[in-house]
This record gives structure tokens, C-alpha cells and sequence, in this order.
């Protein structure tokens, strides 16, 4: 009897995966903030290991809880090629499609007014929005019309629920309204517009789907860890109280620094809810759940 | 402990970093000293990431959730203030996650209350009370690592209650937890097992794990969806797309094992059913009951 059972002790010794990863490396794998090593080490014991796959998804937030996130790996080297060639040819045919409308354009805003260009900028800095960065996230730049000649009918603004699922939202947004319109052709509003953050905190953006992204520069010191997008606007935040707003699809980022009685938002941002343009949630890792009504130019903590 | 010169001293460039997180942590708040708080982050370091350069180590740092492994090792050592802290953040949140873990009120107030005797330490060692948040590292929230600890304390509970219960009320109360069911897999062909089973190790780690939640575990891809932080549809391409290259490997594997076409054809082709089946056999691994022990555990830290 002794003999069966040491056999049938050996036996399930070799048949183990191999000792059980910490609840941490479990957890943190489910938040996304594993590196890239870490994840495939976790992935190759999760993949072989039936209870920890147990674990990990029992572990699992409520989904209601869980950021609308879309990780992807680093794109394959023939594909960023691929990416690469067909924006060329793309940003091609719309340079030489718009030229003349362009000159044209250059022309009324030299003579008319030069100053206009930076309203938005300067509006957000002097209420709590400390500083702008700009960020290409295409090859080409293109000077922003101003509104008096924007004459194009704003587009379905693309909207991500709780679950992840897109949707395309029958009116026009605020901005949209106003003529925040997106700097590519008006017919390439964002139809197909996905955001993303790679393994590595950077922001990713994708116009097809999903099937190509590129990185989009926020200018955050810190990796990025979770995101957020309603219409035009998307926010994303990280360490250390990083919160950074787009309000031209990723066009142009600000860094913004909530504030309120006193108390700056200084803890790991573990969670960004926005509803709709200008009403958000902001929570933190230590629970501190910060609100915002306007766009995120004032803040309140609860 | 080692003793440390505070970094307007020293002036390098890993103390001023060392400084930084220090602030951030609020570690002041919770009477842990600056010495205490470098040796704590750097005992994590040289464990998590043992071969790594200066930078890579601070790197290491500077992602750690430092105000919840502060928060946490400050409640182990029975701070009173971080014990306060740690209520008023956390109680409700683990009671909402056992709920939510049992989907049954009474049975997740049982689990909470078992971890949170586990957390609070009811064992003692050299006249020190043991608290399980001294295992918290900080590579996860501490939320996530809650919720994580009481899904591995239910899978024991669970096993150990399966254990006691007799067979017959077993089959009368019906399977309560989702476990890898041991069906009946026919016997296939050898060159067929070992076909799939080297399909399968040429799979990316992620790739098998996909696989396995989805056959072996049957998840569903909105499951499996969330578990990588991916949009379902992304699932759904990978599961067909990876069924067809496993599909085609073995085809492959058996045609080099000698099989003529037409059999390799056969063997594939006769009932898709069995390729599934095969597929879920490979994956499938028998689970050590009482899977998460202490003493496992710290052979999983040891591990790292």
C-alpha cells in the first residue's frame, strides 16, 4: 500500500507545472503591468497550469470595473514597413488632393488673424492644465483651419462602452458640434479609431480596427497604464498621479494635474471613467475617486 | 538593517530616486524610516529582478505600486494607522470581491473573513504575529492581489470540501465549480498525440494559454478577452486562425511520420470532434489538490 502510494506521489510531482506564481504576479498580470518577460514567463505556467488559469480568472475584476483597454503587442517588423508605405501613399494622395485648398488657406490666416491658432492652448493653461505638448501622430503635420472655415458636417463621434465594445454615437459630439474637426479629411473621421497601450506604457492608436497601430507621443515620463476615450477626447493616466487629456484624437496632449482644497492628485491612477465629453471620473490606487463636469477643467475629490 | 545616508548626503542619483519614492509612498506617515523603506524596495529588487542593471532596478522601482506595498508592510508590522487605512480602503472592496468570487452572499462573507484572519495574522512566529500582507510585493495593486489571494483560498477551500463530501450527495448537488472535467478521451492513434502535442510546443506561450482557456477550460472569449486585455473579436480571429495552424501542423507531422496523405487525411477529417478532444487531452493536467499552500507559495518566491 505504502509502495502505490509513494508511486502515485511521484507521479503527480511530474506531472506539476512547476511551483505556482506569487498572487502579485497573478494580479499583475491581469492589470497589464507585467514586462513583456515577466508576462511570457507568467504566460507559460498559466498556459500549462489549470488552477492558476482558475485563479486568474476568478481574480478577474468585475467587468464593469475593468478598463476598456486594447493591449497589443509590438507590430511585426514587415508590418510596420507595410504601415509605413501605405501612410506615405495615403498622406500622398491627401497632400496633393488638398494643396491648393491648403495655399489658400495659409494665405487667409496670415492675413486675417495670426494669433487664433493657440486659443484652445492658452484656455486650458490658465485653468489648471499645466502644460501642452504637441504630438505628431502621423508623418505629416498640417495647420489646424480655423472654425469660420471648417465646412464640413462633424462626423459620428466613436464611442467605447465598459465591455469594450465600439459604438458609433448617432449625434455628434459637443466638440464635434463646435467644429473640432479631426485634421485628416473630413470622410476619415474616426469610422474605425481604437486606442491601445503596449506592454510597455505607450499609447497606441489605430485606424483600421485594429489590424495596424502606431505609437502615438504623449510626452508622459512614466508608462501609461490605463486609457480612456469618448468621441474625440481620450485620457490617459499612469504612476504617480500621471493624467494626460487629447481632445483632437490623440492630435495633441495635455498634461493635466486635478486639484482641489489643497490636495493634487499625486497616487497611481488605476482607473479613468468618462461618460460623455465633459463628465469623468478619475480613481486612484489608494481609492481616491476624483470628478470632473467640465472637460477636466476643474476637479473635485471625494 | 542597513543603515543608509539620506539622499541630500549621498547626492547619487538612485538615492534622490530612492528619495522620491519615499515621498510618494507616505511611508513617513506609517513611523517607517528611510533606511527601513531602501531596504524594503531593495530586498524586492534584488528578488524580482536579480540580474538587472542600476537603471533597470530603478525602473523596477519606479513601477511598483508603492503606496499599497507601503500601506501593506506597515499593516503586517500592526501599525495602528495603517490598520485604520487599509479598513477603510480595502474591507469593503475584499468582502465585494469574495461575493462577487462565490457568487453567494454567506459563503463570500466566510471567505473574506477566513483571508482577512490570514492578513490580520492569527499564527505567530518568534513571538511575532505572521500577517499575510508581508508577502505583497507591489508589482499589482493591492486590490488585485486581494482579489487574487481569495480566489486561491477559495480553489482550496473548495477542494478540501470537495474532499469531504460524501460521492452520492457529490452527484446529487451536481458540480458546483468548473473545473478541468476529466472526459473520456478515445484512444487515438500514438503518431496522432504525439502529432498534436508537438503542434502545441510550437505555440507561443500566449497562444496555448488561449487554446487551453478555451477548450480545455471553456471560457468564453469574452472571458478570455478580458484575462489578456484584449477586444473579444481579437479572440475570436486568434482561436480560428490558431485551430487552423494546429490543424495544418499535424496534418504536417503526420505525413512525416509516415502517414500517406490520405490517411493523414482520414485522421483529421473523420470527426473533428476527436481533433478537439485530442487538442483539450494535450492541454489537460491533472491539479494537485490543495494547490496554493503556504509552503508552495514560498517556493514560488524562491522560485523568482
Amino acid at each position: 500500500m505504502d509502495a502505490v502510494k509513494k508511486l502515485v506521489a511521484e507521479r503527480l510531482k511530474l506531472r506539476a507545472a512547476g511551483p505556482h506564481p506569487d498572487p502579485e504576479l497573478l494580479a499583475a498580470f491581469a492589470e497589464n503591468s507585467l514586462s513583456r518577460n515577466d508576462r511570457n514567463h507568467l504566460l507559460e505556467h498559466v498556459s500549462a497550469c489549470t488552477d492558476c488559469r482558475e485563479v486568474l480568472y476568478l481574480a478577474l475584476p468585475d467587468e464593469a470595473a475593468q478598463q476598456v483597454l486594447f493591449v497589443r503587442k509590438q507590430p511585426r517588423f514587415a508590418l510596420r514597413w507595410a504601415t509605413l508605405t501605405a501612410s506615405l501613399i495615403i498622406v500622398a494622395g491627401v497632400v496633393i488632393t488638398n494643396r491648393t485648398a491648403f495655399t489658400d488657406h495659409h494665405r487667409s490666416i496670415a492675413t486675417a488673424n495670426p494669433a487664433t491658432s493657440n486659443d484652445m492652448t492658452a484656455q486650458k493653461t490658465s485653468s489648471g492644465v499645466s502644460s501642452t505638448t504637441q504630438a505628431p501622430p502621423t508623418t505629416h503635420m498640417k495647420v489646424r483651419p480655423q472654425e469660420k472655415h471648417m465646412t464640413a458636417r462633424p462626423q459620428a463621434a466613436l464611442q467605447f462602452d465598459q465591455s469594450g465594445e465600439v459604438h458609433f454615437a448617432a449625434q455628434p459630439t459637443e466638440d464635434a458640434a463646435r467644429g473640432a474637426v479631426s485634421d485628416e479629411r473630413p470622410s476619415a473621421a474616426p469610422q474605425n479609431l481604437a486606442w491601445s497601450l503596449s506592454p510597455d506604457g505607450e499609447v497606441e492608436r489605430s485606424s483600421d480596427s485594429g489590424k495596424t497601430w502606431r505609437p502615438v507621443v504623449v510626452g508622459s515620463q512614466v508608462p501609461l497604464r490605463v486609457i480612456s476615450s469618448v468621441g474625440e477626447n481620450v485620457w490617459v493616466g499612469g504612476p504617480g498621479g500621471a493624467l494626460y487629456h487629447s481632445a483632437d484624437s490623440g492630435r495633441t496632449w495635455s498634461k493635466v494635474q486635478p486639484a482641489f482644497a489643497n490636495k493634487k492628485l499625486k497616487s497611481d491612477v488605476s482607473r479613468i471613467q468618462f461618460s460623455d465629453a465633459r463628465n469623468g471620473l478619475v480613481t486612484t490606487a489608494n481609492g481616491e475617486v476624483w470628478s470632473t463636469s467640465d472637460d477636466g477643467q476643474t476637479w473635485r475629490l471625494k | 538593517m542597513p543603515v543608509r545616508k539620506s539622499a541630500a548626503e549621498t547626492g547619487t542619483k538612485s538615492d534622490v530616486a530612492f528619495a522620491e519614492l519615499y515621498a510618494k509612498s507616505r511611508a513617513a506617515e506609517f513611523d517607517m524610516a528611510f533606511g527601513e523603506f531602501v531596504a524594503t524596495v531593495d530586498e524586492l529588487a534584488r528578488k524580482n529582478v536579480p540580474d538587472a542593471s542600476g537603471r533597470e532596478k530603478q525602473e523596477f522601482c519606479s513601477r511598483l505600486h508603492i503606496e499599497d506595498l507601503v500601506l501593506a508592510r506597515a499593516c503586517a508590522h500592526g501599525n495602528q494607522r495603517a490598520w485604520e487605512l487599509f479598513m477603510g480602503q480595502f474591507r469593503e472592496k475584499l468582502y465585494d470581491a469574495a461575493r462577487q468570487i462565490t457568487r453567494d452572499d454567506s459563503t463570500g462573507r466566510e471567505l473574506a473573513d477566513s483571508v482577512y484572519a490570514d492578513l490580520y495574522g492569527t499564527q505567530t512566529r518568534a513571538g511575532q504575529r505572521v500577517s499575510k500582507l508581508s508577502s505583497y510585493g507591489g508589482r499589482g495593486s493591492l486590490a488585485g492581489w486581494l482579489r487574487t489571494v481569495l480566489a486561491q483560498e477559495y480553489i482550496n477551500h473548495y477542494r478540501k470540501q470537495r474532499r469531504l463530501v460524501s460521492l452520492d450527495r457529490e452527484c446529487e448537488e451536481g458540480a458546483q465549480f468548473p473545473t478541468a472535467a476529466a472526459e473520456a478521451v478515445t484512444a487515438l492513434d500514438e503518431r496522432l498525440e504525439y502529432a498534436v502535442d508537438e503542434a502545441l510546443r510550437t505555440l507561443a506561450a500566449e497562444d496555448r494559454f488561449v487554446l487551453a482557456s478555451y477548450f480545455l477550460d471553456e471560457r468564453t472569449l469574452a472571458e478570455i478577452a478580458r484575462a489578456l486585455s484584449v477586444h473579444e473579436s481579437t479572440i475570436s480571429r486568434k482561436v480560428e486562425k490558431l485551430t487552423k495552424i494546429v490543424r495544418k501542423q499535424i496534418f504536417k507531422s503526420l505525413m512525416s511520420l509516415g502517414m500517406s496523405r490520405r490517411q493523414a487525411e482520414e485522421a483529421l477529417s473523420a470527426d473533428v470532434r476527436d481533433l478537439r478532444l485530442d487538442i483539450r487531452a494535450s492541454l489537460a493536467q491533472d491539479s494537485v489538490a490543495n494547490t496554493f499552500t503556504n509552503k508552495e507559495a514560498k517556493a514560488g518566491e524562491g522560485g523568482r
